[in-house]
């Protein structure tokens, strides 16, 4: 009996090891040298057979339905390829990302931005960015020899689609957000312009308060609009060079409640004073609500949502500006990011019909109303937007630069006050968190940065 | 053992047999994945397909330890413990007091009662949490417009100072209706006839639950404890679905290992998995769970031994 159980267990050990270690199945056909999917090899006819592409990406209205009707114009040119678009929200994204990789269970990816937020020289003790495990784990499709890569940017395809001199996606525009939507009516009726500087700024939200009016909202539920383009904003105004900031923090040269880095904070402390209440409530899809509604009078975000304000009201005047500096900067510059990035599951049964689906995404007829409808500003030579409200922005894309976000990465096991990007204002009492004011904070923030610099040596 | 097993009616075999697919789903649905945790726990292994991998020794560990801030660690285990205390004793105490109301026969309405608080079981954690997060809204909640009338206003699940209070509500919501379950299926397997004896000594109420109900019964609540406390030390829907884990003030040992492993709520930074550090968080939630079983067997055998 003894001998009869040790060798079910045996057997039930190895079934439950076997099937721990499979592995997805590889696909057989190259990559590297992708066949026209339209063509039947062997007499040159369209191929009728049905395909499903699967795609996955986050919730974001502009965006699913700018895909949405990239996908019909591509099912018009190739009636037999169909898609399923998956989505989640922004901050599940991630968990929807890994998942559908690791079960292979995927044609085409949307990523939230580029290839960035990449340890430094003189960083240490990073984790690895997601999307560089996905390229070491061969998920990632490298499409370097792609004949369509030269229809873009290059500027684009080096700095936010490429590792180690290999190309490994398409990056479909950049965004600003380091500002505020506002609602033009309302500026008007009070007879207030866009704001140069961070004075100009204050008497705009003093005044609107006095006369009770909310004069900021913001998804605070979702954490990132405030702790992400919040910050991006208010530290892009006050810092010239993000990478000397953020080289000065890791060498202690700079220190997070330094008397500059408190300039900041205290600005951060104004603003959550002009805070819709209990705005850590509002969710980043119920905020374009309330700016339309009038509820407030700006909208904490990022360039990429106008579409959501049309979405509710194609009527609604607004405007987008910079938070301001102490210089009179106007117009104020756009700092952003690169934002949507397409890659191809590089063991997807369907790798040819995804190449063939980014070769016709790189022709202008094509790429060039996606991205108007994106709203994103465009990384292909020669496509001009057609979105009225990202044209209107013209005049703050002229040093475009990469956001704050983009240039800070913390040491690994770094404490909850100085996580992200650093300014973290959520732990603020006025914003539900425990903390009683931004000097205790910034002293927070720089001790937990500091014991992660240690564990880090 | 084996005279028993030479009296059955079945022959030997045949009794392994009847054993061997609760034996093999424990095996490859317990035990091996225990192990394989176990194991991983001494990778870097990501979590993603392809990634290669390798053994790092007591890395994840020393990490775990030394190389993470100590004030949240502190944190975290400060709310594993409060969670797993508050739900345990809450959500038994109130299960308790119903499954006696309910027990009773002058309570008209038994079954539709028990139907009611048996409903968020079956409704499940998801619609759960969905029900008290809109209940709950600090903008226009019904709570919120309520408590506003007496010139109050909380956060509730977005507040610092409410959130693991309002987590521990909303789990204890859930749960209550199957240790009611559980309970009442102890209450009526007390005989009638001892209560019939008590009532002709002339005890009163509180002594018949004293003296009858609770000794009886405590098999029963002990059963409902340690699921309770198990079940609580495992749990992170709630918080996953109410509070998303955002907020560290809501974050216990088992909402990091799910952090870690499967890089839930990573937010827009996008870190990479890590499912061999959430691994390494996964064998201190064990030894967690190890010990809270411990202490509370222990005080249970006191108990008895002192009665």
């Amino acid at each position: 009996m003894k001998k009869f159980l040790a060798i079910l267990t045996i057997l039930a050990l190895m079934l439950g090891m076997a099937a721990c270690g499979a592995a997805p199945a590889e696909n057989s056909a190259s990559p590297s040298a992708p066949q026209d999917p339209s063509q039947n090899p062997s007499s040159g006819e369209p191929t009728a057979e049905p395909v499903t592409l699967r795609m996955i990406t986050w919730v974001q209205e502009s965006n699913e339905q700018a895909i949405a009707n990239l996908n019909a114009a591509f099912t018009a040119k190739y009636p037999n390829v169909t898609f399923v678009v998956d989505t989640v929200g922004a901050n599940d994204y991630p968990t929807l990302l890994n998942s559908r990789i690791t079960a292979g269970d995927v044609d085409i990816l949307t990523y939230i931005s580029a290839f960035d937020t990449y340890p430094q020289d003189f960083t240490r003790g990073v984790d690895k960015p997601a999307w560089e495990t996905f390229i070491l784990g061969g998920s990632y499709l490298d499409i370097t020899d792609q004949p369509f890569i030269a229809n873009w940017d290059p500027g684009m395809i080096n700095n936010a689609v490429s590792y180690k001199g290999r190309v490994y996606g398409l990056d479909m525009g950049a965004v600003g957000y380091n500002g505020v939507f506002y609602n033009k009516t309302m500026f008007e009726e009070h007879g207030f312009e866009e704001p140069g500087t961070w004075a100009e700024f204050e008497t705009i939200c003093n005044t609107l308060k006095a006369k009770g009016i909310t004069p900021i909202t913001v998804g605070g539920k979702d954490q990132w609009p405030l702790t992400s383009v919040g910050v991006s904003g208010i530290v892009g105004a006050c810092e010239k060079d993000f990478t000397a900031f953020a080289k000065g923090l890791w060498e202690g040269t700079r220190k997070l409640n330094d008397e500059q880095s408190m300039k900041i904070w205290n600005r951060f402390e104004q603003l959550v004073g002009w805070l819709e209440p209990n705005a850590m409530a509002i969710s980043y899809g119920d905020a374009p609500g309330r700016l339309v509604a009038g509820k407030a009078a700006m909208m904490i975000d990022g360039t990429w949502n106008s579409s959501a304000i049309e979405a509710l009201d194609p009527n609604f005047k607004y405007g987008y500006f910079p938070f301001p500096g102490d210089v009179d900067g106007n117009p104020n510059q756009l700092q952003g990011k690169y934002d949507m990035q397409f890659n191809i599951y590089a063991k997807s049964p369907n790798v040819e019909w995804a190449l063939k689906y980014f070769e016709f995404l790189s022709q202008k007829e094509n790429y060039g109303p996606f991205v108007s409808a994106l709203g994103f500003f465009p990384t292909m030579p020669g496509v001009e937007s057609t979105n009225a409200f990202v044209n209107s922005l013209a005049d703050k894309n002229v040093a475009f630069m990469p956001s704050w976000e983009k240039n800070i990465v913390f040491p690994k096991g770094v404490g909850q006050y100085a996580t992200g990007q650093l300014f973290n204002i959520n732990h603020l009492k006025a914003l539900g968190g425990s903390v009683e004011n931004v000097k205790a904070l910034a002293d927070l923030a720089q001790q937990d940065w500091d014991a992660g610099l240690a564990a880090a040596k | 053992m084996q005279q028993q097993l030479a009296k059955s009616a079945f022959p030997k075999w045949a009794l392994v047999l009847g054993v061997l697919p609760a034996v093999f789903l424990q095996v490859t649905m317990g035990l091996i994945p225990s192990i394989t945790t176990f194991i991983l726990s001494f990778t870097d292994i990501s979590g993603v397909a392809g990634v290669p991998w390798k053994f790092i020794g007591l890395d994840n560990y020393k990490e775990f330890f030394f190389q993470q801030s100590s004030r949240d660690l502190i944190t975290v285990l400060k709310n594993t413990v409060i969670f797993c205390v508050g739900v345990t004793v809450i959500q038994n105490v109130i299960a308790l007091f119903i499954s006696l109301a309910l027990n009773s026969k002058m309570v008209k309405g038994r079954g539709f009662f028990r139907a009611v608080i048996f409903l968020p079981v079956v409704l499940g954690v998801l619609v759960t949490s969905l029900v008290w997060l809109n209940t709950l809204n600090p903008l226009e909640g019904p709570v919120a417009k309520f408590i506003a009338l007496f010139g109050l206003s909380s956060g509730f699940f977005t507040s610092t100072n409410s959130a693991l209070a309002c987590v521990i509500f909303t789990q204890v919501w859930m749960a209550m209706g199957y240790s009611m379950v559980i309970n009442l299926a102890g209450l009526q397997s007390i005989s009638n006839d001892l209560y019939e004896a008590a009532e002709i000594d002339g005890t009163t109420v509180y002594q018949k639950f004293k003296y009858i109900t609770l000794p009886l019964l405590w098999p029963t609540i002990n059963v409902n404890i340690m699921l309770a406390i198990i079940g609580s030390l495992q749990s992170f829907q709630v918080i996953l679905f109410t509070t998303g884990g955002r907020n560290i003030a809501t974050q216990t040992l088992s909402a990091r290992v799910v952090y870690y492993a499967f890089n839930i709520n990573a937010g827009s930074g996008i870190a990479a998995m890590r499912q061999g550090y959430g691994a390494t968080w996964a064998m201190v939630l064990f030894v967690f769970i190890f010990i809270a079983t411990l202490i509370y067997q222990r005080a249970v055998k006191r108990r008895d031994e002192l009665t």
